[in-house]
């Protein structure tokens, strides 16, 4: 049992979505197991397979070694019967992989996107797996050595299928260690980074990846760790230091960004120090970034228009974001009392 | 107000007294309920069936349904609920008689009286509100219902239903069959754990009030029957030493499609198969699998060859008046070589014939329906395990011979409740339905092999597999050919392949002695009935057995030889066939049941038929009758 009540609380979050990857590994066990159980034996191979084949509603009805030489399957070739063999042993340790396997502790001054990359390739080698048995199941396994083929498979090499199946992280991580760019890569299909942050981190450090489609959330506990599991779509979720800003980015919320945005603790003090390479003024504009996109366009249009030296700064967003902001800004103005 | 106090069984009938109660110790009973469509009796007697398999009973369970979806109340013809016969041992067929009845009204009774379907010393619980009922005609029927039921030698016990429902339920139209599930309960010494689990099973997606309420009900019967009844009768269970699932045919066909790796139901809704796809459809998507309701049967079966073509594994399901539309369609298949599953669960025909009814006559359609020759196979699972089971075996030769296998159930199985032994999977069952290896230069399209008719499967995106599919006739490269030599060697290849398929089938199993004065043949969801009247005819000291054929086309071998054994050979079918003494009808004109015309022409025996096509299943006291009329005639075949 994990000592830290974080890892815990992380692992019972993300329950779901290992029990959704697990499934279907050992669905895909299941599918090779039977595979090679009809291909592997010579002795299996004859009336036994048959009627493993035909089903019970066969016995005592059909002469299943007379059945067997109307079977037109070419014997299977021993590389490839290898091949397979290899895949279903990979396939087996994952599906036997207890919950280690989906966690990571990053080393301090360690790169958290090369973490999350090489733990997602070893997983990857389960997906590489089950091409290779699909691949002989569909008569198409040819070339290429078991090596190539079931190597650690890179994320940027999975599938969309194999994406929308990918597995849950766990990570523990030093706050000064947590750069947002690491995971950006990593934001698609159904991905499920969990990061359990350590000592001082910036105030908004998971702001930066928020779009429309990612499901991003900074708490303190377990708020938002349901929504977050049950997210179609990739998602990144930080249990963050008291200090840090607490907030939930839901797609499912709204089309708009500030009906999805939820703050519901902003730091008290500002910044004072440099965190793992960022200063003080980039962490305050991180959190600038994070409040500017939860409020909605009247309430920022007015704090445009209270801090006037900035709003004499070129625009920098896109247009239609500046036209909105602009009427906002004038439907702010306008005296709507005495109409009607 | 009980007016008798005897009660039948089966079995040896043991008594003793319980607290003042009389205990009667049966090994088997059959209990029914029967209501006016739309009161939830159907519903009742599912529940109380799969309660007495899920405890050890040995059950088989027969929905009596009106041929119309709102027949009028209280009427003779518009009787709706369920049978259930259970015992101590297995049970394979719906038996002779109801032992116990609960009925809502006396029409409804009336009707399953005059059908004879009450055993004459029946018990008899029924809602007496009718006998004071503020209509005089209402009165006065009631009077002559009993009046009429009084020539048997019911055991006749009123009950206040709607009295005693009123006390928790506003509507009593929607509450009396959980009463009446009580009454069961209480008689049968049933679980009420289990029963209260089967009710929370069945009303599953309604709230939790909706069950409370209806648990509220069943208790009310339990309890007004503790109070009321003098007597309990009590069916040993025994309970199985393997795993057990409880389920009706469809769902059997629907789960087997499952097992058996299929991806895609494409269908039309159609009585008594489309609780199949309903079932899919909860289930199929968690599996992979996808149903799809096409806009008309010709369609559904269309998207089956279509998907199948296309390599994945597919199958339709339908009904005798879909089947006709969609026979064209399974020519093309035959002649593309699409390996195809079709289910039919039979009704009653021709035409929109008995929907909700169960026959065994689409037997020569399913075989010879297409135009031209269009050879492929029908088999027919016998139980509703054998639904199951059947989907695996009937995608595996579809597969093997590259085409179409007819699954032929019918509305007796597709309704029917069945415990048996849980199937153990096995991924083989699932295996991927084409290899992609990129064919060899120079194969065909159809690689037939001169001695066998196989050839091996093309789809779509094989490299080097590239062909038009055709219905018209084809050479093997796939090729529109009218040459004779084309046409001719098409469709000896497409023949040879059922052939190859006989040559695999063993001889059907004889049950009983190997020889004697009569064998009984018959074929679907008629097996138990005809082994039990084959056990009591040998009771009897008859010379009789039996033999049930499950592949139907091709037939299984060694079909003559074990006939020569016998004096005679008869059919039981459920499907029409002349009575020899009847007007004008000759040996010459006489038109014969289905499978008794098929095993004359392909053994040239001069197999005999008795068959019935009363919109149910036969009864095995009936079919003893047969036996010995038969018999009475002599022997010599």
């Amino acid at each position: 049992m994990p000592s830290d009540p974080r890892i815990e609380l992380a692992l019972r979050a993300v329950a779901a979505p290992i029990d959704r990857y697990r499934s279907a590994v050992v669905t895909t066990v299941e599918e090779v197991r039977g595979y090679l159980a009809s291909h592997r034996s010579p002795t299996e191979s004859g009336d036994g397979n048959t009627a493993a084949r035909l089903g019970a509603f066969a016995a005592g009805r059909i002469d299943y070694a007379r059945f067997a030489t109307l079977l037109t399957e070419a014997p299977d070739d021993p590389e490839r019967l290898r091949k397979v063999e290899k895949a279903f042993d990979i396939l087996r340790v994952i599906a036997a992989g207890d919950e280690d396997l989906f966690k990571i502790k990053v080393k301090g001054g360690a790169r958290l996107g090369a973490a999350v990359a090489k733990r997602l390739a070893e997983m990857g080698r389960g997906f590489a797996a089950a091409r290779v048995a699909g691949m002989a199941t569909a008569g198409s396994l040819n070339s290429g050595s078991a090596e190539e083929l079931l190597a650690p498979m890179a994320f940027e090499r999975w599938s969309a299928a194999e994406r929308r199946l990918a597995p849950p992280l766990v990570v523990e991580l030093e706050g000064a260690d947590l750069h947002a760019g690491d995971l950006v890569e990593f934001m698609d299909g159904n991905v499920k980074i969990l990061l359990l942050v350590n000592g001082e981190s910036t105030p908004a450090p998971l702001a930066p990846l928020i779009t429309p489609g990612t499901f991003v959330l900074q708490t303190g506990d377990d708020t938002g760790l349901g929504r977050f599991a049950e997210h179609e779509g990739p998602a990144v979720a930080a249990l963050v230091p008291e200090d840090a800003a607490r907030f939930i980015h839901d797609p499912a919320r709204g089309a708009n960004l500030w009906d999805r945005i939820e703050i519901y603790h902003a730091p008290e003090k500002e910044p004072r120090r440099s965190v793992g390479g960022r200063s003080v003024s980039q962490q305050k504009q991180e959190l600038q970034q994070l409040l500017a996109m939860g409020k909605a366009p009247v309430e920022a249009a007015a704090s445009v228009a209270d801090a006037a030296p900035v709003t004499a700064v070129a625009p920098s967003g896109p247009v239609s974001n500046q036209v909105d902001k602009l009427a906002a800004w004038l439907l702010s103005q306008a005296d709507l009392e005495n109409i009607g | 107000m009980a007016t008798k106090s005897k009660t039948a069984g089966k079995g040896t009938r043991k008594r003793a007294k319980d607290e003042g109660r009389e205990i009667i110790r049966v090994s088997e009973h059959t209990a029914e309920i029967v209501s006016d469509s739309g009161e939830g009796a159907q519903k009742c007697g599912q529940i109380f069936g799969a309660v007495c398999a899920k405890m050890g009973n040995g059950a088989w369970t027969v929905e009596i349904i009106p041929a119309e979806i709102q027949p009028p109340p209280r009427s003779k013809a518009g009787g709706s609920g369920n049978r259930v016969r259970f015992g101590t041992e297995r049970i394979t067929n719906w038996g002779d008689a109801t032992n116990l009845v609960v009925a809502f009204n006396e029409q409804v009774l009336l009707g399953r009286h005059e059908l004879d379907a009450l055993a004459d010393d029946a018990i008899i619980l029924l809602e007496n509100m009718w006998a004071t009922h503020p209509d005089p005609d209402i009165q006065q029927q009631w009077k002559e219902a009993l009046e009429a039921l009084s020539t048997r030698n019911y055991r006749i016990i009123e009950v206040p239903m709607e009295e005693e429902c009123l006390k928790i339920v506003e509507d009593p139209r929607r509450g009396k069959n959980m009463f009446a599930l009580g009454l069961f309960a209480f008689i049968y010494d049933r679980d009420l754990e289990l029963i209260r689990a089967q009710i929370a099973h069945q009303f599953r997606k309604k709230s939790e009030e909706v069950y409370a309420r209806n648990v509220l009900l069943m208790e009310a019967g339990y309890a007004w029957a503790d109070a009321n009844l003098d007597f309990r009768i009590e069916i040993p269970t025994v309970k199985s030493d393997q795993p057990m699932v409880v389920m009706n045919g469809n769902e059997a066909i629907g789960m087997g499609a499952v097992a058996a790796g299929m991806e895609l139901c494409s269908m039309y809704p159609i009585t008594p198969a489309t609780s199949a796809s309903h079932y899919l459809s909860d289930v199929f998507d968690k599996f992979g699998g996808v149903v799809h309701q096409a806009e008309d049967e010709i369609a559904a079966v269309g998207v089956a060859i279509g998907a199948s073509y296309a390599g994945k594994v597919a199958f339709t399901i339908t009904s005798g008046p879909g089947l006709s539309l969609k026979q064209e369609f399974l020519g093309l298949a035959v002649m593309v070589e699409v390996p195809l599953v079709v289910v039919d669960v039979q009704r009653g025909g021709p035409s929109t014939g008995l929907p909700t009814k169960v026959e065994q006559s689409d037997l020569l359609a399913a075989m010879f329906g297409q135009h031209g020759d269009a050879p492929h196979v029908v088999l027919a699972p016998a139980t509703i395990e054998e639904c199951f089971h059947s989907m695996v075996t009937a995608r595996r030769i579809a597969e093997t011979f590259r085409t179409v296998v007819m699954v032929l159930t019918d509305a007796n199985l597709a309704t029917g409740v069945q415990p048996f032994p849980r199937p153990e999977l096995d991924p083989r069952w699932q295996q991927a339905p084409v290899s992609l290896s990129p064919i060899p230069e120079g194969k065909p399209a159809y690689d037939w092999d001169p001695r066998t008719g196989l050839s091996s499967r093309r789809v779509p995106g094989q490299k080097d597999g590239m062909h038009t599919a055709t219905g018209l006739a084809h050479n093997e490269w796939s090729k529109v050919a009218y040459d004779p030599e084309s046409h001719e060697r098409g469709c000896r290849m497409r023949s040879r392949k059922i052939a190859v398929l006989q040559h695999t089938l063993r001889a059907p199993e004889v049950y009983g002695e190997e020889s004697g004065d009569l064998l009984v043949v018959g074929w679907g969801s008629t097996k138990g009935a005809i082994e039990e009247a084959v056990d009591r005819a040998r009771a009897q000291g008859l010379s009789v057995s039996s033999c049930h054929l499950t592949f139907l086309s091709p037939l299984q071998p060694g079909l003559k030889e074990i006939f020569r054994r016998f004096e005679r050979v008869m059919t039981v079918e459920i499907n029409y066939s002349d009575e020899p003494h009847d007007p004008f009808i000759t040996d010459e004109n006489r038109r014969r049941a289905q499978l008794c015309l098929l095993l004359r022409a392909h053994t040239l025996v001069d197999v005999d038929c008795w068959s019935r096509v009363p919109g149910q299943p036969l009864r095995p006291g009936f079919i003893l009758n047969a036996i010995r009329e038969r018999l009475a005639m002599g022997v010599g075949v």
